[in-house]
Order: structure tokens, then sequence, then C-alpha cells
């Protein structure tokens, strides 16, 4: 068997992948692109969009012929009034603007006027076990910028953990990398909401910092708070599905399941300005 | 270098570069809607296992970092050591290959697999153990996470080594014809 470190040609190329790998996780933790990494996302991206495409035409050919698509919409239309629904409520206990419609983009645009939204499709998902990252078809040369946030129309998706020139990756609200600080809507106590290992396998997040005598319950929604975060204050994160006690601290910590649709939603909104209101 | 030998390899980098774009795609785009317990398999694992046994080492060590690459590019975000691995497996499994004889190759590629899917579960893991290093169950991620995973990308490893044999057809002919290796 042939030695690997007399072998000139694959020490070269285990050199440069060396090299690609440390340059990319380095300049990403930086926060931006590496150039290999952004030229192949140009290169690739449209036609992981033409192929998600087809494929959601074909899911979509198959949803039909068992009628599943008819149910689909009505559940989406009820999902869509439920939320409008909530949303009212939302806006009466906060004191707020009226609003339509917070789940929805055009109710979401007309209730915030100062936000500023770039739509984008969902062109790719997570190609591993390990992280939920979505891959959107719009970028730099669109103005998005990483940390922006992303919504669809029931709530906060997550926010934009990369940008290439056409491209950009979304991390969604129930990774561990994503943080952000949020009210619980009946009774204002704010706390922190991130993800964790097995709130993220069951598709929740986690708020913790808390009042250690919080009268949050199950069912309570739970809103961005909009102070020193990359959020606007308002956007719908969630509802509260179960109260624990963390094993260690004794901290109470409430598992709540995000509001938007984080397996099955094909576009999104990033929010690419809002207007910073102080109190 | 004659005009076979110019014309072989332009043929093997638009063939392999066509299978790596449609692997890719189908990573980032089919494999995503049907996932076990949130498990996502690889399928590149397979392709570039199959390349390295039937062809030489250093054309899938090549096909492996670009696969990487792209894998990186399309679907995952921060730290991400797949160029390296996909190098490695692709001059291993060559190796594997070159000490076969040729009616024993599907058996090494059987044989090869679950080393390198096992190789690749031990990088889901030390991911998980990067991502979640805080909250990490270990109990919950090898049932629910590891396993399926291991599980799948076993499975869908055939469907990877059918299409590079898919792939290899035109080459074949056109080694052959033109006879370059």
């Amino acid at each position: 068997m042939k030695n690997l470190f007399q072998n000139k040609f694959m020490i070269v190329l285990i050199v440069i992948s060396i090299l690609l790998v440390g340059t990319t996780s380095f300049i990403s933790a930086l926060g931006y692109t590496s150039y290999v990494r952004n030229a192949i996302g140009i290169v690739l991206t449209p036609i992981q969009k033409g192929a998600n495409y087809v494929f959601d035409s074909i899911e979509n050919i198959f949803s039909d012929k068992n009628d599943y698509k008819k149910l689909k919409e009505e559940n989406e239309n009820l999902k869509l009034m439920l939320a409008e629904k909530e949303s009212e409520l939302a806006n009466a206990e906060l004191t707020l603007k009226e609003n339509e419609n917070l789940k929805d983009f055009l109710g979401l645009k007309e209730e915030h006027p100062d936000f500023v939204f770039a739509d984008a499709k969902i062109t790719g998902r997570q190609s591993n076990s390990y992280s939920i990252v979505y891959t959107l078809d719009k970028g730099t040369y669109h103005g998005i910028e990483p940390g922006m946030p992303v919504v669809d129309k029931y709530g906060v998706i997550g926010c934009i953990s990369e940008v290439g020139l056409t491209w950009s990756k979304a991390t969604s609200v129930t990774e561990p990398d994503f943080s952000v600080g949020v009210i619980v809507e009946r009774t204002g106590e704010v706390g922190i909401s991130s993800g964790t290992f097995s709130a993220s396998k069951d598709g929740l997040c986690v708020v913790s910092y808390l009042p250690v005598d919080t009268d949050i319950k199950a069912g309570d929604r739970i809103i961005t708070s909009g102070n020193n975060s990359i959020y606007p204050k308002g956007l719908l994160l969630g509802t509260v599905e179960s109260i624990k006690a963390d094993p260690v601290s004794r901290e109470i910590q409430a598992l709540v399941k995000p509001a938007a649709n984080l397996t099955e939603t094909s576009s999104v909104m990033i929010i690419t300005d809002y207007g910073i209101i102080y109190e | 270098m004659n005009k076979h030998f110019n014309a072989g390899i332009i043929f093997d980098i638009l063939l392999y570069g066509t299978l790596l774009i449609l692997l890719s795609v189908l990573q980032t785009t089919l494999i995503p809607r049907f996932p076990i317990y949130d498990s996502v398999p690889d399928i590149m694992l397979g392709a570039v296992c199959c390349i390295g046994i039937y062809r030489k080492e250093k054309c899938a060590a090549v096909f492996g970092l670009i696969a990487g690459l792209c894998s990186d590019a399309l679907g995952s975000v921060g730290l991400s050591l797949l160029p390296l691995f996909y190098t490695l497996v692709g001059y291993f499994s060559g190796l594997i290959g070159d000490n076969a004889r040729e009616k024993a190759r599907f058996a090494a590629f059987l044989i090869t697999i679950p080393a390198v899917s096992f190789a690749k579960i031990a990088l889901s893991f030390f991911h998980h153990i990067i991502n979640y290093y805080e909250t990490i169950e270990l109990g919950q991620l090898f049932l629910y996470t590891l396993l399926p995973e291991f599980v799948y990308t076993l499975f869908l490893c055939i469907p990877s080594f059918l299409l590079v044999k898919l792939f290899d057809i035109p080459l074949n002919i056109l080694r052959k014809r033109g006879g370059y290796r």
C-alpha cells in the first residue's frame, strides 16, 4: 500500500484542503464569506433554485392527486385566519397601532411602514443533520447583510448568518447560535430566547433568564423585545409550550414553539432596515 | 500529451463536474425533504467512495475536495471539515480499489462504505459537540441523530453508486475508443 506521506500529489491536495477548511472557517467566524464559497454559491444557487422548483412542482402534483393540496390550502387559510386574530389580540394588549395581519407579509408591511423588506425564496435546506440552515436566493447584491432578521407570514424564522453575492444563509431560531431578547406578551417579563440540543430536536427554542417569580404559563405568546437586538420590537416568536426548571441552576425556562413554519415554508421576508423607537 | 489524452481529461472533468453538481443539488434540495428523525444522509459519500474504488485515488481525492467545497457552499455555515474529509475518503477508497481485483471491487465498495459512513458519523458527532457543547444529550444524539444518519447514509450509498456507474458508461465507451485511462 502506498504511503500517504510519500505521495506528493496527495500531500499537496491535503494541504490545499486544510488551507481551504481553515481559511473558510476563519473568514466565516469573522462574519464574512470566503471567495471560494461565494463563487461556488453564485454558480450553484440558480441550479439549486431550479431543482427546488422542480421538486416543489412534483410534490404539488402528488398532493393534487390525493386531494391533499386542497386540504393543505384550507389548513393554510385557517392558519392565516388564526394568525390574523392572534395578531389583533397582540396589538390590543400592547396598545400598538392597528394591525391587520402580523403573520402575513402584507399585513406586516402595513403595520410597520418603517420596515424595509426584501422577499426571498428558500432554494435549499441543510445538507447535514447538525444544524437547520436555509439557503436563500438573495445576497449582498440585493442589499442583504449578516444579522438581518428573517421572518415569514407567521413569525420570526431566524437571521442571516452568511451572505454571498447572490445567495445567503439563514440560521433558524432553534439553533444554539441564535439568541434574541424577548418579552412575554401577557406579563411583560423579559428573557432571552435561544436554541438547545434537545429543544431543537423537537423544533422548539428555549426562553431563559426569566425572573425567579415569573408568572409565565403554557400558551403565552413570546414577542421580540427590540432591546439592543437586531430584531425590531413586537415580532411574534412563538407560544410557550411548557415550563421547566434548569436541572443545574434551577432557573425557570420556557420551551417555545416557533410561530414560523420552519419545515415547510418556501418564501421568506428579510427585514433589511427598520426605524428604532426610543422609549 | 496527445489529442486522445486531452479529450479524455476534458470529458472526465465535464462528466464528473456534472455529477458533482447533480449530487450537490440533490443533497440540498431533494434529500432534506425526506429526513428520518431530522437526520439527513450524505449521498456524496457513496459517490466519492465509488469513484475511489473504480478509478484512481487521485481522481477520487480531487473529486472529494471539490465535493466538500460544494456541499459546504450550498448547505452549511461556519466550520466544516467536509473538503478534507472527502479528500481522505477518496484517497483511501482509491487505495482499497487498487488492492482489490477487478471483479471484487463491488465487494470492496460494500465493505468500505460502512467504514467511511462510520467516519462521517464521527465527524457529525464532532460537529454536534461543537454546536451543542452546553446542552448535548449523548443518548438522544446517538439514538435519534447519529444512528438514523448512519443507516440512511448506508442505504443511499447504493443509488449514489448506481449514479456514478451511470456516468461511467460514456467514459468507458470513450476510453475503449480513444485508448486512454
